[in-house]
């Protein structure tokens, strides 16, 4: 994956699972992707397995779910925000994670796999979720979430299929710099 | 009668993808039926028309589409979408865009050699271990129903 990776033109990926470090010159993250419903869950698996992480993902859920998650430490990048209920993100959301440098997510692989309407309501979501970045400011990151080499997709791709919500070539780049920008911050235990 | 002075041609664009993985070779009429499905589904059959796609090569690992000029970032975004050929998974990256074949064929590297087929126990499983560019090895699973293709390189210390 990281000798593909390199090939695609990535500088660097972040692996669920796997140990940091550098392999065929992409450097790989360490991550920790976090599923828990309830926040009491998430503090349980930030003490535990997330401990040793490059960078932590936390599953977005309703409003209260991801207020209370971003004011925990440790907590880098809250993704799949597009399949939480409408109105879990609001500017009071978006205020708390640009205040704790907390990333959101754009996931790309619906863009990729689903087609027709399913596809049509992630560009939605994801077209909603940029007007509030874009105002306050906070990180976002795109993914791919890929499972093979299939599944990656170079910076060129990467920007054609941003485009289609509306996210320019230069915020993507920049979107796939702070992962790396993320990593090691993490602060201890909540 | 459409006019043919070169001048009055209709503008053209030419994208170089690398198919993934390298070692597939999927029909030219397979391609352009996937090319085709992933630009109607994301444009719709206006954009389509539109970008009038076509695939010229298929082969070696390499994929040439063209498109109308002024479409190239549309058709960009549907070949990021391409996820299966007929059958088979297969993922095209792209390369290069240009406004010439000639900047396109200079830009395909030789086909790398590919090597033998080795057979590999691996926990108890069955493999075809077929080695590709650089550091690459494909682990093809050897079962009846459910064939899988991990990913392996070297490095990993699986395949020697």
């Amino acid at each position: 994956m990281a000798v593909e990776a390199g090939e695609a033109g990535l500088d660097s990926l972040a692996a669920v699972g796997a140990p940091s470090g550098e392999k065929g010159g992409i450097r790989i993250l360490s991550a920790a992707v976090i599923h828990e419903p309830s926040v009491k869950g998430v503090i349980a698996v930030l003490r535990s397995a997330a401990k040793g992480s490059d960078l932590v993902l936390v599953d977005a859920g309703d409003q209260a779910f991801n207020r209370a998650v971003l004011t925990l430490k440790g907590v880098g990048v809250l993704r799949q925000v597009h399949r939480a209920p409408r109105g879990a993100f609001t500017h009071v959301t978006a205020r708390l994670a640009a205040d704790r440098g907390v990333a959101l997510e754009f996931d790309l692989q619906p863009l990729v796999q689903l087609r027709g309407w399913p596809r049509q309501r992630v560009i939605q979501s994801h077209e909603r979720l940029l007007r509030p970045q874009r105002k306050y400011g906070f990180p976002c990151t795109v993914a791919t979430n890929a499972r093979s080499i299939l599944d990656l997709r170079s910076p060129r791709e990467l920007a054609a299929l941003t485009r289609l919500f509306g996210m320019g070539e230069e915020e993507t780049l920049r979107a796939l710099a702070v992962p790396g920008e993320l990593a090691g911050r993490y602060r201890g235990v909540p | 009668m459409p006019s043919h002075l070169p001048s009055q041609r209709d503008r053209r664009r030419y994208l170089l993808c690398r198919t993934v993985p390298e070692w597939a070779e999927p029909g030219p009429r397979v391609v352009f039926q996937a090319v085709c499905e992933a630009i109607t589904t994301l444009w719709g059959d206006t954009g389509a028309a539109e970008i009038a796609p076509a695939v010229l090569d298929c082969g070696r690992g390499y994929v040439v589409v063209r498109c109308r000029r002024g479409t190239e970032s549309r058709m960009s975004a549907a070949l990021a979408t391409v996820t299966r050929a007929g059958e088979d998974r297969l993922a095209l990256r792209q390369v290069l865009t240009s406004g010439t074949l000639h900047a396109i064929r200079r830009r395909m590297r030789e086909p790398t050699v590919a090597g033998t087929d080795t057979p590999v126990l691996l926990e108890g499983r069955a493999f075809l271990a077929r080695r590709s560019a650089g550091q690459k090895v494909d682990l093809i699973a050897e079962e009846k129903k459910s064939p899988e293709l991990l990913f392996f390189t070297e490095d990993d210390g699986v395949v020697r």
